[in-house]
């Protein structure tokens, strides 16, 4: 299923990044993880309007890289499943 | 919320370890991420005139040391962080290092080329009440990415000056070190929030002599406002930085350059490549450390030096005649401790191997794709690392475990690598084979597939035993640095530092304990000296050998000799079959049956390691509790393997049907409760290709 499509379909429920495919880019719109958790992650640039692109995954299929702020990051696949995002390109 | 207090108040000033007293006129601390460069530049600023050591009261390394060409001027290293916000030890370590220890200046070493998270943690440093000077490191790399940036608009915004340097080449270091050493360094500007924000810290009460006040009332601040905080300065980053830094429109030649990284990774990352590609590397690295060079090493230390040494204390001894004396000092103290010295080539070679995987980049990529499976036993990565050098000697797999920072991680891994079958262990495996076993090679491989499961039976059981609520602080987060030519300064540093501390160990522990064992083996309970059969060991051997009864060490009656052989395995796994030599000088056939023999080695294979690995793994874990847990874990285990192994071969003999039947049963079942389990769970689901159980229902 293309993006689009995906996204349509799952529309009870937004985009997570974990929805976006090899090669597309989103833009972060919030995070649902524990504040310890979050703030983590939001001293490491992933906070909301940050343009992330996903990179790459793994062979066994988790985790992925995802670029952000000039450099790569390595996220797994329920972490990158709490973060709702906005698809932006289309590569 | 982060309680500060604990790190500033009532505390000791660190002990850092600077080299002998000499006078310091000033201290500087280098501060930086991960991958930034900041080793190649204390190495470049200390020369060989750095001590390693831990911080106290944690395993986080500490490197200290002397300017070289001034050594007035001390440098502490700090270990790499992303934040000063202490969620992980190495935040907080360094946290209270520059609360509380005040270093006169810091320099932040940043990689140029990934400037926005870098200075992130300069908005955090500019906090503090100490001088900061930025070095933008990496300069080659950011021209030959067309990255330009306005040092002047940086250094109006942060009010500290940045400094272009390349540490790897050794271009601007110079400059860095005399601006560094001027006077007047410059009072940095504080970013500031917004009301909120700004409210809260002015609200927050500190003591009040305590120093960096801002600074801390920022920590203080609860987890949420942390975030809120988080987002602020990564606003005002992004303005600073829109306006300083331009990105060049690159030629081919230099796009190609910047491409490399991902290349490489397009490669070595590849669904169908990495494995196998993994496979190729870990082979590498063993082959050249413990099979050419450094088995040669390792041989020319056992059948040349070792043996020249007991003859020229041999002959020396023989005058004093006192035959215990000679035997203390060449089959005692020579023996042991230059058994464990002889591994010292393979050693260092290893680290050094490792040591170039760290710094090309390579082990990230390691962790990123075995990450799923290992995952599930509480490993990682690295781990995966340490379980493959486990075949070849313990002692660096678990001196290797020094870079994990998850800390579960890292016991579990130190507790997990010795159940990988050593080259030691391996004389004891060829050992039995040969005779009882009958030579099957079959069965030596299965002690490699034992091994395996062990360690993912052993990951599944200190889960199980860990299990607290999820400290989220450690969530997976792993950087994949851009691939670097590892600096071999660096590389040899490394290997050479290691080397020593091996070196010490084995000159302090091992010879202790190898005095102990050849006393406990030569002498009886009233100290005269004699022979194995009547020594101390052998009683105590014959006083555990009860326990070992239902491992079936006694089927033919010989238990005790057993035992007594697996207690000395403590000294050198090798000298668990010189033991059952000298204490069953008819053979071992017809001593044990096939079934206790196999079980046996498996308990051997499994239980705590030589005293080499037992005092590394202490080491590394800083803590004598830990240690003996681990030690505990791994007796428990070994035991419960070997039971059950034995054990059921005695069911499959005397009532086989009833084994046959009861292990089709319990098959069976664990099949309908996976299926059953997976249905129940998935019921509902479409086919959604980021299935992980994380179904929304």
């Amino acid at each position: 299923m293309s993006n689009e499509l995906a996204i349509n379909y799952n529309n009870l429920r937004k985009a997570t990044l974990a929805d976006i495919e090899v090669g597309h880019s989103c833009v972060i719109i919030e995070c649902n993880l524990p504040t310890k958790v979050k703030a983590r992650f939001a001293e490491m640039g992933l906070v909301p309007d940050t343009e992330v692109a996903v990179i790459r995954i793994a062979p066994l299929g988790d985790p992925v890289v995802i670029r952000a702020r000039g450099y790569e990051l390595c996220l797994r696949k329920d972490t990158a499943n709490s973060f709702t995002v906005k698809l932006i390109s289309v590569k | 919320m982060i309680n500060i207090y604990k790190y500033i108040k009532n505390k000791k000033p660190h002990k850092t370890n600077r080299p002998q007293s000499r006078e310091t006129r000033l201290t500087v601390a280098l501060c930086g991420n991960p991958n930034s460069g900041k080793t190649t530049l204390f190495n470049l600023l200390t020369g060989s005139n750095q001590k390693v050591g831990n911080w106290p009261g944690v395993t986080v390394e500490q490197k200290t040391g002397r300017y070289r060409h001034e050594p007035t001027v001390a440098i502490v290293d700090t270990p790499g962080i992303y934040s000063l916000t202490p969620f992980t030890p190495e935040e907080q370590v360094t946290q209270s290092y520059l609360l509380h220890d005040q270093p006169d200046v810091i320099i932040n070493v940043i990689d140029a080329t990934s400037l926005e998270r870098s200075l992130f943690l300069t908005s955090q440093l500019i906090e503090l009440d100490v001088p900061v000077i930025v070095a933008l490191n990496m300069q080659d790399e950011a021209q030959a990415k067309g990255i330009k940036i306005d040092k002047k608009i940086l250094e109006k915004q942060f009010g500290c000056k940045f400094l272009w340097i390349s540490a790897a080449k050794n271009l601007g270091v110079k400059e860095l070190t005399s601006y560094c050493l001027s006077e007047n360094l410059p009072k940095a500007k504080r970013f500031s929030y917004d009301d909120t924000v700004e409210t809260a810290i002015r609200n927050t009460k500190t003591p009040n002599d305590v120093n960096h006040r801002r600074f801390v009332a920022i920590q203080q601040l609860s987890d949420a406002l942390q975030t809120n905080l988080a987002e602020q300065r990564y606003s005002n980053i992004r303005q600073i930085v829109g306006k300083a830094r331009k990105i060049e429109q690159k030629s081919e030649k230099e796009k190609r350059i910047e491409q490399i990284t991902n290349k490489i990774d397009s490669i070595v990352l590849n669904k169908w490549l990495a494995f196998p590609i993994f496979a190729l590397v870990m082979a590498l690295i063993f082959y050249l450390s413990i099979g050419s060079v450094g088995g040669f090493l390792t041989d020319l230390i056992n059948d040349g030096l070792t043996p020249k040494m007991q003859e020229i204390a041999g002959n020396w001894l023989s005058r004093a005649d006192a035959p215990w004396l000679n035997s203390l000092i060449c089959d005692g103290i020579i023996a042991g401790v230059m058994s464990v010295v002889g591994f010292l080539p393979q050693i260092m070679m290893l680290f050094g191997l490792i040591s170039i995987l760290e710094a090309s980049g390579y082990m990230s990529r390691i962790a990123f794709i075995t990450d799923r499976l290992l995952r599930q036993i509480g490993l990682g990565g690295r781990s995966f690392v340490s379980m493959v050098l486990g075949c070849g000697c313990s002692v660096p797999a678990i001196m290797a475990t020094r870079t994990i920072k998850n800390a579960d991680e890292r016991n579990a891994t130190i507790t997990l690598s010795p159940f990988m079958p050593c080259s030691a262990k391996l004389a004891i495996i060829s050992f039995f084979s040969a005779r009882v076993l009958h030579g099957k090679a079959l069965l030596a491989v299965s002690f490699y597939f034992i091994s395996i499961f062990a360690v993912i039976l052993g990951g599944l059981l200190l889960k199980l035993i860990h299990r607290q609520k999820d400290d989220n602080a450690d969530a997976f987060i792993l950087e994949l640095p851009p691939y670097r030519a590892p600096k071999l300064t660096n590389v040899f540093k490394q290997m050479w530092e290691r080397g020593k501390a091996f070196l010490f160990k084995a000159g302090t522990i091992i010879f202790t304990a190898s005095v102990l064992l050849w006393s406990l083996t030569n002498f009886n309970f009233r100290f005269e000296f004699c022979s194995a059969e009547k020594s101390m060991m052998a009683g105590i051997g014959k006083l555990i050998a009860p326990i070992f009864i239902p491992l079936g060490f006694n089927d033919m009656g010989y238990g005790w000799q057993f035992s007594v052989a697996t207690l000395t395995g403590i000294a050198a796994k090798e000298t668990v079959v010189t033991t059952l030599q000298i204490l069953l000088p008819q053979g071992i056939d017809g001593a044990i049956s096939a079934l206790g023999a196999y079980s046996f080695v498996t308990y051997n294979l499994l239980t705590v390691p030589c005293v080499a690995a037992i005092s590394a793994s202490f080491t590394e874990q800083g803590n004598w509790k830990l240690g003996v847990k681990s030690a505990l874990f791994q007796i428990v285990v070994a035991y419960i393997v070997s039971l059950v192994i034995y054990q059921t071969g005695r069911l499959a003999t005397t009532h086989p049907t009833a084994l046959i039947i009861t292990l089709c049963v319990a098959a069976v079942a664990l099949g309908l409760f996976f299926s059953i389990r997976y249905l129940i769970r998935h019921r509902g689901c479409t086919n959604c290709k980021k299935c992980n159980q994380n179904c929304v229902k």
